[in-house]
């Protein structure tokens, strides 16, 4: 769908939801997390009238789906409506008879794209070079090298490939889904239950999903109309953890770093060691962190029908999610291969119990007035007022040193050592709201809303928000003028808007807020403390609501008696006052508290183009939708110039969380270059990057510093065709982005640096001989890793992201077997990626060292029945 | 009845509505704030437990040692390599940590409590008492800023976010800031609060007051400060290896340390520098130029001394060579012995050689701290307490102001130095070879240096003798190549570590983090 983008960061199962965008951002980052660790970028997603997870839907529950975008039919939604809403129905049965269905299918994954590391002897090799040209000592003598090359000696000399060890795991996926639904004119009801299954390629990395939903509808009387929504989802995670820092990261990371000199598993049995440990052996051990997330989301309503054309109606929802995390870590010792010693010891085991509940509780009462005058004049009014009231609790406890790595429950572990955590907040958010519309003949529609919205978060005196919209259509086709021409639809629409968003506050953001901590061993033994945290800001306040005003002009084509749709779209977007920590002077002493600073706008142009027909036997329909996002940083109040952080900036004008430092533009090729260009450090040598002196001043600095790219693409689109000839169906999409770079930092840009490993496609180096190189020469020094162009890539990519291939059993099979429908079908994602991003990465991932579970390819068999 | 319920239930959902908008006042659950503090004892002894808090790190001391001729730091993202070798740049970071220079965390604090405590309602002695600690705290805080940063913003009182300055104060200013808010803290300060306490006390604050005399040359003053500390009952500890492990924790020689607890206020510093072998990283690689510094037993430098074997140098040494560095073939305890110059051991590979990542750069490691003779369960949960003053520096600080402000040799200073060497086990200073005042000088120079290894001075003293031109230039060496089974044996080249360079454009100051300089518009120091 055009203006919206879903990106996939990760195949992890349990991580592999796609970040949903809806025309750009409303932030300066966008992976900027809310206080809730909640998508600060992300739509409200709102299913059967409550805000939820589109993780805990199941796709079969879905009736319908809509996306809202412009400000008029978001503004409603008030807070959080700014980032566009996704609203989604789940199935029902009225009307129709019983009908039971069944979902099912298996698939594999596999990764589309790993890092290739080089082999030990050259690494040996490279690694000798580094030294060389940092004027060190050489680390490996040939006799090693050979040693290494030959194999012969695989305890001490080994060529371990660590990648190859790491993705093990099966892949192995499956999915049900059964639904039961039916009804009469009284009362109605879905019931479904759904479970998904999957094992990661990694072991020990999977999620099982398990969720039961149920709608009832009732019409007990001709006035009255009552019901609930209620569903239950669980899913059940597990990742490897590991003794070095905790957490999954680490073992992906120093897969990626551990190079392949050092043994996995000596053939006495114990574990080789890296600097950080053996990634394998953690995984071998089972150090697994499990998280468990159930969901539960009930709504009862009531729709009165109190007069004519008026309906007074009422909702409760209760949405509670609680997580439980559990993740026992084992220690190991390793050994010295042939003494026995012991030597590097990771540990001690310990087991770390986390426990987190979110519970909202929202209540509505709407009152709406529907009436046509004369025919013509259809009028509606709605006025309705909203309370939600939210709090979150977390509890963890920590216990170490088990006396075995077999016993995994709390009560089995010491006192000594064990730490105990928990805190909660609470907030609410009170919405007065408003509409009136207005069509003629249904060819001038009109419509205007009013939101009031008050927040907890804020303080008295800046708490409350209005966010008025207004819009209006023309459908010309209803015009004489049009109706006898080639136009099926056509619509004009207008629309202005305003919401608001608290999201970039904290529950308490407006406080000063003073802890008790953990102290000083006052006098030998622990005192604790009062006071300011260094990383919880200062209170503000004055903080005030951000403001989303969107601008949006569209057209709604039909043509070639419906067979041709064309929808187009401008908007203009424009958030402000985004909440920031704006730097201030140190000398405060306390973290920067949050203000009202910046403002960022997104405009853009959406095309949707689809066309639909049948020759034949064959029918098919094809589609296209593009969009184009221009956006940047509009104001950044507060901040002197620009706003810097590390290898980003936010410039006024320039795309938000742009890339910022040098231009590489070469190598020192000869020592006249070296010695007559501008510099860095003086202490470059030949075969360095060069960098471009912008201000021509002699030297490197940050004057010369500029942007690089950004993140966000500029062109994004979409392709799908679909085939249906007699039992057989065909569907394909493709996606891709363009106009926008990664920027591939740390170890995967940084061969050798520190304890590093080096990759294929960053052996072809500068050498005297080699001056054309990819790479700059090797070096163990970080003279070539300062922020630069260099690392930064064009990531435009066109992949096959879905492709399926259906059979239907015919008819007079079906009529036999007294089944309505039986549909097998095979399919793929991400079979094919056209990108020029090095190996290990993905055009989806973001930018970063690389060291995160893949992308994968997943190849499916599935089967729909219906009886 | 149905009907009924229906239209109850309605009622009720209305009925949430009822409450007003008072709904929308929710304090923060779990925290204070100002306006409800600052009242009881309780609250100024937890504010002043905050205060304490990372008012030192062992991290700060021990790693500054490593940014100068007494080691190399292999890991670059702790910092001080890029001090070392003199590539420091604006953008440049220092592990979390390490103190954070110029940062004005517990400034803000010290500074909020100074201007908070009188609102207390406890002892008036009490008020006084904690009053002279947290001033202390705060020079001490300034102490590092002036001589890190030259000139810095002096703030004296919680600032308000439009009191904010970019301005920095002058460096004399701030000094005598310092100086006079030592005075005032030394007044109120206890003598003692028993060992192993970790508060401040009287000779603490006369401890730093002597210290930046000497550091600024004023070295009558110095000198006098240290004989007010000579004169109140601190001795060095007999064992000079032990002074720096749990079993010398409370010792009459230490002044004031910062305590640790296992699991709660904990002391990392075995798990970043044990050897690879036994589970650390080697973070801390000791350089040849300090080994060399060590005099032989006899009270030679090695150059003085003709039976100064090159290819063994670790036998017959000043005795605190083996107390604060492991070298190729020492024992670290037990049958354990220490090899980083065979790459093989047996035919095997050997973990600890030179070659292996997270092993030694330098041929070796450190001892000084490690403790090697304790069975760590976990050494990443060590609770060894960390030294910030000590009696052999004011020893030490005596005889070289001194001499320097007498300009001559007298028994005073000769005692102080023979006090030290005693209990190092090492004979008495020769008075014939060391008559003159620049011998003296120069002896002074080179006790200081090895006595105080890795104790976080020497990169202070570089500076104020200004010989950084001198020693943190060139390449840095390790040991000597060879072998060390079957005996010690290094006959081939020095390991070469790193190429320094000294950029005296910097006048040993760091630079202001680059996000001040850009930011707020805070001055760079030159040369960056």
């Amino acid at each position: 769908m055009p203006g919206v983008s879903v990106v996939q960061e990760s195949g992890q199962p349990g991580a592999d939801g796609g970040t949903i965008r809806i025309r750009g951002l409303s932030s300066l980052d966008n992976n900027a997390k809310g206080p809730l660790d909640n998508d600060v970028n992300g739509p409200l997603v709102i299913v059967d009238g409550i805000p939820s997870s589109i993780d805990d839907v199941d796709v079969n529950d879905i009736e319908s789906m809509s996306v809202l975008k412009d400000a008029a039919s978001t503004s409603i939604y008030g807070t959080r409506g700014g980032n566009g809403v996704i609203l989604i129905t789940t199935k029902n049965g009225k009307g129709q008879k019983m009908q039971v269905s069944l979902n099912s299918y298996v698939a594999w994954q596999s990764p589309t794209n790993l890092p290739e590391f080089v082999s030990s002897a050259d690494y040996a090799k490279y690694k000798n070079i580094a030294a060389v040209n940092d004027g060190k000592e050489k680390l490996f003598t040939d006799e090693q090298i050979k040693k290494y090359a030959d194999g012969s000696d695989p305890d001490n000399y080994p060529n371990t490939d660590w990648v190859d060890l790491l993705y093990q795991g099966s892949g192995f996926q499956q999915s049900h889904h059964v639904a039961l639904k039916g009804g009469d004119e009284i009362n109605s009801f879905m019931l479904s239950v759904n479970y998904k299954s999957q094992e990661g390629i990694i072991d020990n990395t999977s999620n099982d999903k398990y969720g039961v939903r149920f709608n009832l509808n009732s019409k007990p009387y001709e006035r009255l109309e009552t019901g609930i929504n209620f569903s239950f989802n669980r899913a059940d995670f597990e990742e490897p953890s590991n003794p070095y820092t905790g957490g999954f990261y680490q073992v992906i990371r120093q897969t990626y770093k551990l190079n392949s000199t050092i043994t996995h598993k000596y053939s006495d049995g114990n574990y080789g060691y890296g600097s950080d440990g053996n990634p394998i052996a953690w995984i071998d051990q089972g150090s697994v962190g499990e998280r468990i997330r159930t969901r539960a989301l009930g709504k009862l309503y009531a729709n009165l029908n109190v007069a004519d054309n008026l309906y007074v109606r009422g909702e409760f929802a209760m949405n509670y999610f609680v997580n439980d995390e559990s993740c026992f870590t084992k220690d190991i010792q390793y050994y010295g291969f042939g003494t026995g010693d012991k030597v590097k010891y990771q540990g001690p085991n310990k087991l770390e119990d986390k426990y987190y509940r979110h519970t909202k509780y929202t209540s509505r009462v709407i009152v709406n007035y529907n009436k046509t005058i004369k025919e013509d004049h259809t009028i509606g009014l709605m006025a309705g007022i909203e309370r939600e009231d939210y709090r979150f609790d977390e509890n963890e406890m920590m216990r170490k040193g088990f006396p075995s790595n077999a016993l995994f429950e709390i009560n089995a572990g010491p006192e000594t050592g064990q730490t105990m955590e928990g805190w909660a907040k609470e907030t609410a958010l009170l919405s007065y709201f408003g509409r009136i519309n207005y069509s003629y003949k249904d060819k001038y529609l009109f419509e205007a809303n009013i939101r009031r919205d008050g927040s907890s978060s804020l303080a008295d005196g800046h708490r409350w928000g209005n966010f008025p919209s207004f819009s209006a259509a023309w459908r010309l086709s209803e015009e004489d003028f049009i109706k006898d021409t080639d136009f099926h639809n056509l619509k004009l629409r207008a629309s202005w808007g305003q919401s608001g968003n608290p999201s970039g506050a904290g529950a308490y953001s407006a406080y000063d807020r003073m802890f008790v901590k953990g102290g000083y061993p006052l006098g030998g033994s622990m005192v604790a403390g009062i006071g300011y945290k260094k990383d919880v800001e200062a209170g503000n306040p004055l903080l005030s609501w951000e403001t989303i005003t969107m601008w949006n002009i569209g057209v709604d084509a039909g043509l070639l008696d419906g067979k041709l749709n064309i929808t187009a779209d401008y908007f203009d977007k424009l958030t402000e006052d985004i909440i920031l920590e704006v730097p201030i002077s140190q000398t405060f002493g306390l973290k920067a508290p949050k203000q009202n600073s910046a403002s960022v706008s997104n405009k853009g142009l959406e095309l949707a183009i689809d066309y639909n027909n049948k020759i034949g036997d064959l029918s098919y329909n094809v589609g296209l939708n593009m969009t184009f996002i221009n956006q940047q940083v509009e104001k950044l109040d507060g901040y002197a110039t620009e706003r810097i952080d590390g290898s980003r900036i936010d410039r006024i004008g320039s795309a938000m969380n742009s890339y910022y430092g040098w231009k590489a533009i070469g190598y020192f090729d000869d020592a006249d270059e070296l010695a007559n260009s501008a510099k860095r450090t003086g202490s470059e040598k030949l075969g360095d990057l060069r960098f471009e002196d912008i201000n021509n001043d002699g030297k490197i600095d940050d004057d010369d510093k500029v942007i690089l790219g950004d993140a966000m693409p500029e062109i994004s689109f979409g392709m799908n065709l679909g085939l249906n000839y007699k039992d057989f169906d065909f569907m394909m999409v493709l996606q891709g982005a363009a106009n926008y770079e990664m920027n591939y930092r740390s170890e995967s840009a940084s061969p050798l640096y520190g304890g590093n490993n080096i990759q294929q496609y960053q052996t072809d180096f500068w050498t005297p001989d080699n001056k054309n190189a990819a790479n700059p020469r090797l070096s163990g020094g970080a003279t070539n890793l300062y922020n630069s162009s260099f690392f930064v890539h064009d990531a435009s990519y066109l992949r096959l992201k879905n492709i399926q291939l259906g059979y239907s059993l015919p008819k007079s099979i079906l009529e036999k077997w007294n089944v309505e429908k039986v549909r097998f079908y095979v399919s793929g994602q991400n079979l094919l990626t056209i990108a020029d991003v090095p190996e290990g990465f993905d055009p989806e991932m973001p930018s970063g060292n690389g060291a995160k579970y893949p992308q994968v390819k997943v190849y499916s068999f599935g089967v729909n029945v219906n009886f | 009845m149905k009907r009924n319920i229906l239209y109850i239930n309605l009622i009720l959902l209305l009925g949430l509505f009822s409450c007003s908008e008072d709904i929308l006042d929710k304090s923060p659950l779990d925290t204070l704030s100002e306006d409800t503090f600052w009242k009881t004892k309780a609250d100024a002894t937890a504010a002043l437990s905050d205060c304490y808090d990372r008012w030192e790190r062992y991290w700060t001391l021990y790693w500054l040692d490593f940014a100068t001729d007494n080691g190399y730091s292999q890991f670059p993202w702790d910092g001080v390599q890029a001090m070392g070798n003199g590539s420091l740049t604006s953008e440049s970071t220092f592990s979390s940590d390490m103190r954070n220079f110029y940062k004005f965390e517990s400034i803000r604090k010290y500074n909020s409590f100074l201007t908070n405590i009188d609102k207390v309602d406890m002892d008036e002695s009490e008020i006084k008492q904690m009053t002279a600690e947290v001033r202390f705290l705060r020079a001490y805080d300034y102490f590092w800023k002036v001589q890190f940063y030259g000139d810095v913003p002096l703030i004296t009182k919680p600032l308000a976010l439009d009191e904010l300055t970019n301005v920095r104060d002058s460096k004399e200013d701030v000094k005598k800031f310092i100086l006079d808010e030592l005075d005032l803290a030394i007044v109120d300060l206890k003598a003692s609060y028993g060992p192993n306490n970790g508060r401040v006390n009287k000779a603490a604050a006369l401890t730093l007051k002597s210290r930046i005399l000497l550091y600024e040359g004023k070295f009558k003053e110095s000198y006098e400060t240290a004989e007010l500390i000579m004169a109140m009952g601190y001795s060095l500890h007999s064992d000079y290896d032990e002074l720096f492990t749990t079993a010398g924790e409370e010792s009459g020689e230490i002044i004031l340390s910062t305590i640790h607890i296992a699991d709660k206020y904990v002391n990392y510093i075995p798990g970043y520098c044990y050897p690879n072998n036994m589970g650390g990283w080697t973070s801390l690689c000791p350089l040849q130029s300090l080994v060399d510094e060590y005099e032989m037993a006899n009270g030679l430098t090695i150059t003085e001394d003709d039976t100064y074997d090159e290819t063994n140098p670790y036998i017959n040494r000043d005795p605190r060579l083996t107390a604060t560095i492991v070298s190729p073939g020492a024992v670290i305890v037990g049958t354990r012995i220490y090899n980083s110059v065979d790459a093989t051991i047996n035919g095997n590979k050997n973990t600890d050689a030179i070659n292996t990542n997270n092993s030694t750069k330098t041929g070796y490691t450190v001892r000084k701290y490690m403790d090697f003779g304790l069975e760590m369960a976990d050494i990443w949960n060590h609770d060894c307490n960390f030294i910030v003053f000590r009696y052999a520096e004011i020893l030490l600080t005596y005889a070289e102001a001194k001499l320097e402000a007498s300009n001559a040799v007298d028994n005073s200073i000769y005692d102080a130095i023979d006090a030290i060497r005693t209990r190092a086990g090492m004979p008495l200073v020769d008075r014939t070879a060391y008559s003159t005042v620049d011998k003296l000088r120069e002896l002074i120079r080179r006790e200081r240096r090895v006595e105080l290894a890795y104790e976080g001075l020497r990169w202070f003293d570089i500076k104020r003798w200004d010989i950084g031109p001198d020693v943190l230039t060139g390449n840095a060496l390790g040991c000597k190549k060879g072998t060390v089974i079957g005996g010690v044996k290094l006959d081939g080249d020095n390991y070469i570590v790193e190429p320094r360079k000294f950029n005296v454009a910097t006048k040993y100051l760091l630079p202001i983090p680059q996000q001040e300089v850009i930011a707020i518009g805070t001055e760079q120091n030159a040369g960056y």
